[in-house]
């Protein structure tokens, strides 16, 4: 996916100005910036929520989406939660989604969790809820906004562990936080956002 | 004592038809045009036409509404339909009512998180989808209780009807007393309310149950 002299303004304000940068396959990108620097714009951008004003974004692949408070449907169990869309939309037999749901919950470990609501649910298994949700639609990619700042440690490290499996899949990921160190140790690349700008990439060892 | 019971209760019940009339058909049609109402107050032309409309019915007295769709239409434009009181009565509170349910259902919509929206779009549902599956059945959880309430006001409030000359319970009650110079038609009347909020308290618990509101 390749991002180009991408701006967006509200009103008289400058959110993201001339944006360039592009996501290669298989790779963890994270993208680091104070509130305010236009972090969740490019992520409502990318994710195709909110129309490009100005600039491109080249769009072949399906994009995932993994929202900051997860944004679960309350009214549904983890089951329907899942099945939903592709239900509505009718993309495969009720039969094939609720069998792919089932086994996404069972490779994230909750599908005993899979007639429980939301609001029954402990912060790392709405977070788990989300991935599967997302993975739903077989994205290429797949928008993380500030996943980790819900979570203590030991759920962050599993929650990156089941990331890197993902990537390692073949799938690119793109995580928005303001967490530097987080994201420096689990990113391949590092783009700072300042102010609606990129002022600086960064390759990382991985 | 108890044989004057057996006497008046009757009569007091032959009221109920009317109570429940008026109560029903205000149900039947007010429900889904509060809905409408707040469905078309999100086109911008709509909006300030409707919160005249709510502003208007809920700032007003019903029984002011009661006098002028009964007594003050009919004089107004002759031959209007409201010549009968049952329909004219009738018309007061759908459109008074529908003014409190579209209230109740815009406060639901609006503590539905905008997350919700955008979550839908990221699974590529259309925004009558979202609407459909996503916000319309939590709004009806959002709105289950002060709906609850409002319609045991409305049970309450077809005690009105008796101002337009309408036969309800009340209105035979009163005769009653009047009539008898004996209070108990007013307990008989006070018990019928009673069980009929009951009734209404116990469907909107199902629902409750049914939407799982409670665990």
């Amino acid at each position: 996916m390749r991002i180009e002299n991408l701006s967006f303004s509200y009103g008289e304000n400058k959110i993201l100005d001339k944006i360039s940068f592009e996501v290669k396959e298989s790779e963890m990108l994270g993208i680091v910036g104070e509130s305010g620097a236009g972090k969740s714009t490019l992520l409502r951008l990318l994710g195709g929520l909110i129309p490009i004003e100005e600039g491109s974004i080249s769009e072949q692949d399906k994009i995932g989406i993994i929202f900051q408070n997860f944004n679960l449907f309350p009214h549904l169990n983890v089951l329907d939660n899942l099945s939903l869309a592709l239900k509505v939309n009718k993309i495969l037999p009720v039969m094939e989604i609720e069998k792919k749901a089932e086994k996404l919950l069972a490779d994230l470990g909750i599908l005993d969790k899979k007639y429980s609501y939301v609001d029954q649910l402990s912060g790392g298994e709405k977070q788990r809820v989300a991935i599967a949700r997302a993975l739903m639609l077989e994205p290429k990619i797949l928008l993380i906004d500030e996943a980790t700042s819900n979570l203590d440690p030991k759920r962050r490290d599993e929650f990156m562990a089941i990331l890197k499996e993902l990537k390692e899949g073949g799938m690119s990921i793109v995580l928005v936080s303001h967490d530097h160190e987080i994201m420096e140790e689990h990113s391949d690349r590092l783009i700072y956002l300042e102010k609606g700008k990129i002022v600086q990439t960064l390759k990382l060892n991985q | 004592m108890m044989n004057y019971l057996l006497e008046i209760t009757p009569y007091i019940l032959e009221g109920f038809k009317m109570t429940f009339g008026v109560f029903f058909i205000t149900l039947l049609f007010s429900l889904p045009l509060g809905l409408l109402l707040v469905i078309l107050s999100k086109f911008k032309i709509m909006k300030p036409i409707i919160s005249a409309f709510t502003w208007l019915m809920r700032g007003t007295p019903l029984i002011l509404q009661l006098y002028f769709f009964v007594f003050a239409l009919p004089i107004i434009i002759p031959g209007f339909v409201t010549r009968n009181a049952f329909i004219g009565a009738n018309i007061a509170f759908i459109l008074n009512y529908s003014a409190y349910f579209t209230e109740i259902f815009k406060g639901g919509l609006l503590s539905i998180d905008n997350g919700q929206w955008e979550a839908a779009k990221a699974l590529d549902l259309n925004s009558f989808q979202t609407s459909y599956h996503i916000i319309f059945p939590q709004m009806i959880r959002n709105v289950l209780y002060p709906l609850a309430n409002e319609v045991i006001t409305l049970v309450k409030d077809t005690s009105l009807i008796t101002v337009v000359g309408l036969g309800e319970i009340f209105r035979n009650a009163k005769e009653l007393l009047l009539r008898d110079l004996r209070s108990e038609s007013l307990l008989i009347v006070a018990i019928i309310y009673l069980l009929f909020t009951f009734v209404v308290i116990q469907l909107f618990k199902q629902f409750e149950k049914k939407l799982r509101l409670t665990e």
